[in-house]
């Protein structure tokens, strides 16, 4: 029996020794409560209370930094920490650990950001995201919340994160520590309580099960010492106002690694949307540059289909023209080698007869040349486009065809005004132009008239000549201005005044033709829009 | 012996009594019939076919003419069963190988291009009236 006894002795003692001389203290996130600081060290309110607690024994303390309260537990059921300093009281726990007199209560409300915290307040619980740290409280106190979401992290400043993101309405926190967290973000924005404390939930120390004796000692220890002055400066260090900035501070120097950490995150995620928006800016610019080059193509389409449109107008005016200067090259030949013969025969008035011919023709011919050189010169012409009176115009006209008008027995009727805007010489010149074909060809009876006719409807102003000859076939009416050709033999003009007139109204940028609706007599239309003669006379 | 006679269809006047005068200028007399259009020439060979079994021993037909020109006539004569054994010889300024290739295509039996150097025209027209003189029956159209 005392050999026994002298081995239970040599067994307890070392074993009691070993146990009073270093208490392992689990501990983690939950400032200003516990936290690791900076350097690695534990740290706050709980952390003071059993360092100066260890101290009273003599006691060194191993601290174990643990990931949440649930790993806490676990580590005080399998014996591998002896207390923890700052956990609630759970019936779960209680099978774990043995649970002191409480030393701090935390009181736990709703935080939302100022702006919208009445309608927080309204809506609660119903319809409010709200979201609390992971692990940070009893899972008694988080199933009054069903529908609160539980935050990934182990720091509680993710919370506020979650909170200043908008990816939640409201948080669940500590009351102290969430200010000390606003104050130690040093956020612009607002954040204040959501109606009254949620919860208060007191902290005790726990103790491991297997350490029964060192849970009555913790415990009546600790009852002794939370009414000394030296508690009351611990609690007054953490949660009196110094305590803020001290705290502050730390969470500070803490929060910059995290900030960096976050900025070093953002700055990859930037780099990553970088990426993305140079790719689409160079998918879009990829897309840009090819509608640009079929913008490009279509123009370049366009242009050919004009210029060959022009090449063949002008390989019909060529083959025209190069008839129509032929012919009396023919002619003159023919007369001026008969001319000859006769003055060889000594036939003089039959040589007279037969150089008139000669001569005629060559009028003609230069009146071809001198249409054909018009024709280019209208090209190139510049325009001066001015207000002006379309009766004054006809005015002007019928001065200068005074002798044709009377040869013929034609009377020039203009009884409609018009204001018209654009270049007052060259629409001169293709009126001109129609009226003098309309009497040459349009007017076969003893009294013709010849009317110039208005049409203005809408933002379209059209000017018209009619005459009252027998009109242009249905079949010539598309080729007419395209063939140059004239629809009688007549020895009188160039045969380019519809050239000339098309090719004015071009320059003009209004239309040309002939209406198809006549009966009878040829009504050819000079057709402006009024909405680009604004547009001129605005530019203008 | 009964007069050659050619129908000439030319809408310039000059150049009709130009023509007119070189085919007689061999001293040969022909009947030289002239018309200023197409339509007119038509109408002329319709006419007198139908009246007096009638018609020309040689059409020339002056190509530029407005209305009808010679090219269109071409192929109205060259179409019709009774017409079309009438030679036809084409008369133009034109040097467009348009002109020429729609000639040949519609059954013309020449092309003689108006020159402005007046003895070789001449000449051309009188080897062409020498040519279809002595010549019996038209060339298979």
């Amino acid at each position: 029996m005392r050999i026994l006894a002298c081995l239970l002795a040599m067994w307890l003692v070392p074993t009691l020794a070993a146990a009073q001389d270093v208490w392992r203290v689990a501990y983690n996130h939950f400032p200003p409560y516990s936290f690791q600081s900076e350097t690695g060290d534990a740290d706050g309110y709980a952390i003071d209370l059993i360092r100066a607690l260890a101290a009273t024994r003599g006691v060194e303390i191993e601290f174990a930094f643990l990931a949440n309260p649930g790993e806490i537990v676990a580590a005080l059921g399998d014996g591998s920490v002896d207390v923890s300093v700052a956990l609630a009281r759970t019936p779960a726990r209680q099978e774990h650990a043995i649970f002191s007199v409480p030393h701090q209560s935390v009181r736990i409300r709703l935080y939302a950001p100022a702006e919208s915290a009445a309608e927080v307040a309204a809506r609660w619980p119903d319809g409010v995201r709200v979201g609390f740290a992971k692990g940070a409280y009893p899972a008694v106190v988080v199933s009054r919340y069903p529908t609160a979401i539980p935050l990934e992290g182990t720091t509680n400043p993710d919370v506020l994160l979650n909170l200043m993101n908008q990816e939640i309405d409201a948080a669940i926190y500590p009351d102290t520590g969430f200010r000390r967290l606003v104050e130690a973000f040093d956020t612009r924005r607002r954040f204040i309580a959501v109606g009254d404390i949620l919860d208060e939930v007191p902290l005790h120390l726990a103790t491991s099960i297997s350490r029964p004796v060192l849970a009555e000692t913790l415990s009546a220890d600790l009852s002794s010492f939370i009414v000394t002055e030296e508690y009351s400066n611990i609690v007054q260090r953490w949660f009196g106002e110094d305590a803020a900035t001290v705290w502050a501070t730390r969470t500070v120097l803490m929060l910059v690694g995290a900030v960096a950490a976050v900025v070093a995150i953002a700055a990859l995620v930037g780099h990553y949307y970088q990426r993305r928006r140079a790719e689409a800016a160079m998918v879009a610019f990829a897309q840009e540059k090819a509608e640009v080059e079929q913008r490009a193509a279509e123009q370049l389409r366009s242009r050919n289909n004009r210029l060959e449109k022009k090449m063949s107008e002008l390989e019909e005016l060529l083959y025209v023209v190069s008839h129509d200067l032929s012919s009396p090259l023919v002619s003159i030949s023919g007369f001026s080698r008969n001319a000859m013969r006769a003055i060889g025969a000594d036939q003089l008035d039959r040589a007279r007869e037969l150089l008139v011919r000669v001569e005629a023709n060559v009028r003609g011919m230069s009146r071809l040349i001198n249409g054909v050189l018009s024709v280019s010169r209208i090209g190139q012409e510049t325009t001066h486009t001015e207000d002006f009176q379309l009766p004054d115009i006809v005015d002007e006209i019928a001065m200068h065809l005074d002798g044709l008008l009377d040869a013929r027995n034609v009377r020039l009727v203009c009884d409609q005004d018009a204001t018209l805007t654009t270049d007052r010489h060259l629409f001169g010149r293709a009126l001109q132009n129609l009226v003098e074909n309309a009497v040459k060809y349009g007017c076969p009876h003893d009294k013709n008239v010849v009317r110039i006719i208005v049409d203005e409807a809408g933002n379209r102003l059209r000017i018209g000549v009619l005459d009252n000859g027998p009109g242009i076939p249905q079949h010539l009416r598309s080729r007419i201005f395209l063939m140059y050709r004239r629809l009688q033999s007549d020895d009188s003009g160039s045969g380019l005044g519809l050239s000339i007139v098309s090719k004015i109204a071009e320059r003009l940028e209004a239309s040309v033709y002939v209406d198809g609706s006549t009966e009878t007599g040829a009504l050819f239309w000079i057709d402006f829009d009024a909405s680009e003669q604004s547009q001129r006379k605005q530019a203008a | 012996m009964r007069k050659f006679r050619i129908l000439l269809i030319e809408d310039n006047p000059d150049h009709a009594s130009l023509t007119a005068d070189c085919l007689q200028s061999d001293g040969e007399e022909v009947e030289v019939e002239c018309l200023a259009s197409g339509e007119e020439a038509l109408a002329f060979l319709t006419d007198r076919y139908a009246k007096a079994n009638e018609l020309p021993d040689l059409l020339l037909l002056d190509i530029n003419m407005p209305g009808m020109n010679g090219l269109d006539l071409l192929r109205h004569v060259k179409s019709d069963s009774k017409l079309r054994i009438i030679p036809a010889v084409m008369l133009s300024t034109s040097m467009s190988m348009r002109d020429i290739n729609e000639a040949k295509a519609n059954h013309a039996n020449s092309y003689v291009l108006k020159s402005s150097d007046f003895d070789s025209l001449e000449s051309a027209l009188l080897q062409l009236k020498r040519y279809w003189r002595e010549t019996d029956t038209a060339a298979p159209a």
